[in-house]
């Protein structure tokens, strides 16, 4: 009959690793220790009920077996439980228990000792172990209990992304599943059938301004919101201000160019929330603006020019003396103006902002040439 | 001793220089100048022990820093530099002859139109033309300033604030078919205005007589004989409330929104430089009063 072992919990510190041996009433417990090798035995009662249990352990590193008072191996025997401590040979953090990777099942983490080591004989400040080891706690949380804990910012963070990534894959393929089957036909209808989820998803990018603010993200919230805000201008302006816009094909190009562009950027940011780069991702998420963001503003531009006419007909928007405030608006002036002070400066300095980040980010790939 | 200079950018040697044991940073600087680059003079450099450390000042010695023999210093390029005092002869002017020549109703602006001023767009003008003439006078006999220089780029940037600002409210309250507000706002605008126009050369007259001619000195300030100094108690930087005050009673004296939002527009930006200010005097003073706030009194 193969002798049980009992559940054995263990912590370290840097110079001393415990075990917690979980038997009740225990009753000629014996150890043995030889350099890395422990052996212990004792009758007692566990999982198994009352029985003989033992278990021997291969460890890490070397512990000392022999020395002075303060450096043997202390074995302390409670009604519920025997602890052992014993001191490393060097005083090290070992990454786990044992020699080999592999932990036997009745070995467990002892989570009550491991969060901070108290210094009972010094005036230090207790430090946070965990921070030496970043990542441990958690690689051992999940390891003993099948799941990890996630931070909430990332969990937002993700959601929102794929929120906006499944949206603008819906306006593509939209757009795309029209055009293959009505073909130029379908171009003067875009605004109809994808004009509402261009809204709706330019609406939810006002977060975006949020996240640096609360500091989700890294970045200027002022860049941010410059951009969504002048995405939302063409939007609810210029677009939905004046419907004869709306049938217009650069419309279609417009929410094309745009689309693309969000497609890269929202898988991009996610492959960032998980560490982990794709570089075919990293590329196009560095190099696409180069043809779309010309393209992108051409086509905001051409809106903004074509509606100038509408726009002075209508007078919708324009606010005329007098009034009770004195306060004065052209629509058709501010229009022009903005064409050539606001966007064509404001693209090449984006653009240029672009450059300088994929001269960093593009950094050249490491190739390693194996010779025989 | 020798010192050998590198560039903050990539950390590049740029030379060496020899200095005596007891000089300063301002010696250091002339150095450079003169043996190391010559198109860097001194107010264009700022000279660091760390590449990314703090700036030191000219008077420091560099016994004080510890500096020795074989020791290097970093040497930031700040660009082409510019004396305060031209850029806000610049940066004033402007408003004054713009608005000045916006109420003349200039043809491009407004078309063919000839009709008379009311009282309230006069009065608007004088008030505008008065708080720029007073504040070209300041920068002439009263402002005393701790840097000389600041870099060329700013002239543009501010010069195009005041002058673009100026345009757009002059726009509104020079316009033919501009309509005054009741004589209440009138006066409780003018008046508001007034006060806070002597307010903020009050403050500027204290601050003066805080610091002795061509010293960097720098002091607490605090309330003198002046009624309207008193605010000092409140804020550290009552110049710009003061300031901020003229311009709301501005506002209300026209009822214009362009003003309010030019108003707006110069409370931000000051108050940036109220915090900066509040956090700079608490760091240096630690006696300083703890119940100022920055620019607005119990709030900011």
């Amino acid at each position: 009959m193969v002798i049980p072992s009992p559940f054995v919990y263990w912590a370290q510190t840097e110079d001393t690793i415990t075990l917690k041996i979980d038997l009740k009433n225990v009753v000629d417990p014996d150890l043995k220790i030889l350099e890395n090798n422990i052996k212990f035995t004792a009758q007692g009662i566990g999982a198994h009920g009352l029985s003989q249990y033992e278990f021997t352990l291969n460890l890490y590193s070397s512990i000392k077996s022999n020395g002075a008072d303060d450096e043997i191996t202390v074995m302390r025997v409670f009604d519920n439980r025997v602890e052992l401590a014993l001191k490393k040979e060097k005083a090290s953090w070992w990454p786990r228990l044992t020699a080999q990777p592999q932990k036997p099942a009745w070995l467990k983490i002892n989570f009550d000792l491991w969060k901070s080591e108290e210094l009972q004989d010094s005036d230090e400040e207790t430090r946070d172990v965990m921070r030496d080891y970043p990542g441990m706690y958690d690689r051992l949380h999940k390891e003993e209990m099948g799941y990890r804990k996630e931070d909430w910012r990332k969990v937002y963070l993700i959601i929102y992304n794929l929120f906006q990534l499944i949206g603008f894959t819906y306006v593509l393929t939209v757009i795309s599943v029209r055009y293959s089957k009505l073909g130029y036909d379908s171009v003067t209808d875009t605004y109809e059938h994808v004009g509402s989820a261009i809204k709706f998803l330019h609406l939810m990018q006002i977060l975006e301004i949020l996240h640096p603010i609360f500091g989700y993200v890294k970045g200027s919230a002022f860049m941010t919101f410059v951009q969504v805000m002048g995405r939302n201008f063409v939007i609810f302006a210029m677009i939905e201000g004046e419907p004869r816009i709306q049938t217009k094909p650069v419309i279609f190009y417009l929410y094309i160019v745009w689309s693309a562009v969000e497609v890269i950027r929202y898988p991009f940011y996610i492959t960032q929330l998980y560490k982990k780069e794709i570089y075919l991702l990293t590329w196009l998420r560095y190099s696409i603006w180069l043809p779309l963001y010309p393209l992108g503003v051409l086509c905001e531009s051409v809106i903004i020019v074509r509606n100038i006419p509408y726009f002075e007909e209508t007078q919708r928007f324009t606010i005329s003396l007098p009034n009770e405030w004195n306060f004065a608006f052209h629509l058709p002036t501010f229009l022009k103006l903005y064409v050539f002070l606001v966007a064509v400066p404001g693209l090449y300095f984006l653009m240029s902002h672009m450059q300088k980040q994929r001269m960093v980010k593009l950094k050249p790939k490491i190739i390693i040439k194996k010779s025989k | 001793m020798e010192i050998e200079i590198l560039n903050v950018v990539g950390s590049k040697p740029l030379g060496k220089i020899t200095v005596n044991d007891d000089a300063t940073i301002k010696n250091v600087k002339d150095k450079i100048h003169q043996n190391v680059k010559k198109s860097l003079y001194p107010s264009r450099q700022a000279i660091k022990i760390e590449a990314k450390g703090k700036v030191l000042k000219d008077e420091d010695t560099l016994k004080s820093l510890n500096i020795q023999s074989g020791a290097k210093l970093y040497l930031k390029d700040l660009g082409p530099q510019i004396s305060w005092t031209t850029v806000f002869l610049a940066e004033y002017a402007g408003p004054l002859f713009v608005y000045l020549w916006v109420y003349q109703r200039p043809w491009i602006l407004y078309g063919d139109v000839s009709s008379v001023h009311g009282t309230v767009s006069n009065v608007a003008a004088i008030c505008w033309s008065g708080h720029y003439i007073k504040r070209l006078l300041e920068t002439v006999f009263v402002h005393r300033f701790s840097h000389g220089t600041m870099p060329v780029r700013n002239l543009f940037r501010n010069c195009a604030y005041y002058w673009l600002f100026t345009l757009y409210v002059a726009y509104h309250i020079n316009h033919p078919l501009y309509t005054a507000a009741n004589s209440l706002y009138f006066l409780v605008g003018l008046g508001g205005f007034i006060v806070c126009e002597l307010g903020n050369l009050s403050i500027h007259l204290l601050l003066k007589n805080l610091r002795p001619p061509g010293t960097k000195v720098r002091r607490i300030p605090v309330p003198d004989g002046n009624p309207l100094s008193q605010l000092f108690n409140f804020v550290s930087c009552p110049n710009y409330t003061y300031e901020v005050g003229s311009w709301i009673f501005f506002t209300i004296m026209t009822k214009c929104a362009p003003a309010g939002v030019f108003a707006f527009a110069g409370f931000y930006q000051m108050a940036v430089w109220a915090i900066g200010k509040h956090r700079n005097y608490k760091k240096e003073f630690p006696e300083y009063p703890k119940s100022r706030k920055a620019i607005i009194p119990f709030i900011l």
